[in-house]
């Protein structure tokens, strides 16, 4: 590098810096792409997945209501081991409540909680419109989860609603090592790339540096050159150095072309000189 | 190559930025916290009824057929009233006329065959079924499988014989008519037995473990291409009727009675059990007296 050059933005830095600069934020703004749409997948597949699994538990639920229509069961009974089952063949179920049209808990995997009055009004839009739902929530009691609410019922006859919490840590566990699985890719990638970058951009600016290190063994004044590159690239200083060239040989033509006319008036006045004298040395002969 | 302190300087920067996109990004990531969205559920507004009205039904299927196919027709019934129509399930035909006679419902989805045998000045047929032909019949079938040796009723000799409940027409049929018409008696039959529903009849004959049986037409339909054959039909017979009892709300009678004549020229009655999803007529009690003379008291 030259030394005329050392403490400003070479143009092999403002490659690096710029176009690793833009291959760091397309990497970046790739891998959060990738990042939410792999996360929104994880989520959609985590919530269908609980969302069938509930689809799944109403039916029984909702025969056990029928069957308490047509003969006289001890319906809390019957749905109480009813979802204690359910909780015991799947590990990522944190509760099941079952919910009557009069928003009490007629079943619960925690039995301490049956009978309690629940008003939530999410209970009674959902247990009103029929429509099954679900959310991502944090509760103090069993963490991070995804609660479903399923109506439970057939056409327009509703018996209640059943809301099942399944734990969201496992999802939430795969959504972390996600992250940095795709930080590290990342930040592997965009030190690669600026790896290859770097050997590029030497490649790319060698013959300029070259023809550089020449011009600097030229006779050039060094302050008037330095003030010339302030702040420039190799290319602009090039280019300085081009235009104190064509000064200094535009200086050089116009100082040739003044001596030449000063030889020629100078020869003119040896020729008058060497005319007088003849001239004279003629009168000087002839007087004699 | 020497670095300068601008580029020092901005490397540093983009570093600085980088790590504070990172941890948000990472919390953003990480938070998958999303509520309920009710917004579009709100909306819906519920409507307000003057009073229930219960609707009793013979158990002639399992109680989740009937709320599929009957569940429908109450919603549809307290849509275009004021009322709202439930269903009261029962476990027997009897249960359901009980409900009826003890004023529990206003109206009951009856069979004709217990309809004409608990006939009496407290019940009174107020519509009944058109089939698809519009016509306020119905037929009952008898079925097999597909490829069973069983072509005509004469080949139930020595045959055992799946039938519905005996307070249904359809478990009576073969008994009471068509045997006799084929020189056939119940001892000629190896096994005859009653399921509680049609369903049930279809369900054995396909497993095998009875070769023939007795079901209402439309039920024959709905397995007709699922490995049920019809070996033969009986004659029509008056649909199903709706009853009422002296009990019923005259009020909540008519605007039930009103709504099911209307409904013939609904498309949204498709989703109805396939027997009342062509529409109803106005019914009396005479129109089962040909049905009682045609079922002799005993066998």
């Amino acid at each position: 590098m030259s030394p005329l050059l050392k403490s400003h933005f070479a143009l092999r830095t403002r490659i690096l810096l710029f176009t690793g600069s833009v291959i760091t934020v397309i990497m970046i703004v790739s891998s959060a792409a990738i990042l939410f749409s792999w996360r929104a997948l994880m989520l959609e597949n985590a919530v269908r997945s609980a969302e069938d699994i509930t689809k799944a538990f109403a039916i029984p639920a909702i025969k056990e209501f029928i069957r308490n229509e047509t003969s006289n069961i001890l319906i809390e009974e019957e749905l109480g081991s009813l979802v204690n089952k359910y909780k015991s063949e799947d590990s990522h179920i944190k509760f099941i409540k079952i919910v009557n049209n009069e928003n009490k808990i007629i079943a619960h995997t925690d039995w301490r909680k049956v009978n309690f009055i629940e008003i939530d009004s999410s209970d009674i839009i959902i247990n009103k419109t029929g429509k099954l739902i679900s959310a991502v929530l944090s509760k103090s009691e069993y963490g991070e989860i995804i609660e479903t609410v399923c109506p439970l019922h057939i056409a327009g006859k509703k018996w209640g609603v059943m809301k099942v919490g399944f734990s969201a840590e496992s999802l939430q566990a795969k959504l972390k090592d996600l992250y940095f699985m795709l930080f590290f890719s990342t930040i592997f990638v965009i030190l690669g790339a600026l790896t290859v970058l770097y050997f590029i951009s030497a490649r790319l600016t060698k013959a300029l540096s070259e023809l550089i290190e020449i011009l600097e063994h030229l006779d050039f004044d060094v302050d008037q050159a330095k003030s010339a590159v302030e702040g420039k690239n190799e290319a602009q200083f090039l280019f300085a150095k081009f235009e104190e060239m064509r000064s200094r040989l535009r200086r050089s033509k116009e100082e040739l072309i003044n001596a030449q006319k000063q030889i020629y008036q100078a020869e003119k006045l040896a020729s008058i000189g060497r005319l007088a004298s003849g001239v004279a040395q003629l009168t000087k002969l002839t007087t004699r | 190559m020497r670095i300068s302190k601008k580029t020092i300087g901005f490397v540093f920067i983009a570093l600085a930025v980088f790590t504070a996109a990172a941890f948000l990004l990472y919390f953003e990531v990480t938070d998958i916290s999303r509520n309920f969205e009710l917004s579009a559920l709100k909306n819906q507004s519920v409507k307000k009824y003057q009073d229930t009205v219960y609707i009793g039904v013979v158990s002639r299927f399992t109680p989740e057929k009937i709320y599929e196919g009957y569940q429908p027709i109450m919603d549809y019934l307290s849509e275009k009233s004021n009322y709202l129509f439930e269903l009261k399930l029962s476990s027997s035909y009897r249960q359901t006329l009980r409900q009826l006679n003890q004023g529990k419902v206003t109206a009951a989805f009856f069979g004709s065959y217990i309809f004409i045998k608990e006939m009496n000045g407290n019940l009174k047929a107020v519509l009944k079924p058109l089939d698809e032909n519009g016509k306020p019949f119905f037929r009952s079938a008898l079925i097999v499988k597909e490829n069973s040796d069983i072509y005509t009723v004469k080949n139930l000799a020595g045959k055992r014989v799946a039938l519905p409940s005996p307070m249904a027409f359809s478990g009576n049929w073969l008994q009471k008519i068509e045997l006799k018409k084929f020189g056939l008696s119940d001892s000629s039959l190896k096994e005859i037995k009653h399921f509680n529903y049609h369903n049930s009849v279809v369900r054995q004959v396909l497993m095998g473990n009875f070769d023939a049986g007795v079901v209402k037409d439309r039920v024959a339909k709905e397995f007709a291409e699922k490995g049920i054959r019809v070996v033969a039909y009986s004659e029509p017979i008056p649909g199903s009727p709706i009853v009422i009892s002296r009990k019923s709300d005259k009020a909540k009678v008519n605007a039930l009675v009103k709504i099911l004549l209307a409904s013939k020229n609904d498309k949204s009655v498709k989703d109805w059990d396939p027997e009342f999803s062509f529409g109803f007529v106005k019914a009396k009690n005479e129109d089962y007296l040909g049905l009682k003379k045609m079922i002799p008291e005993r066998n």
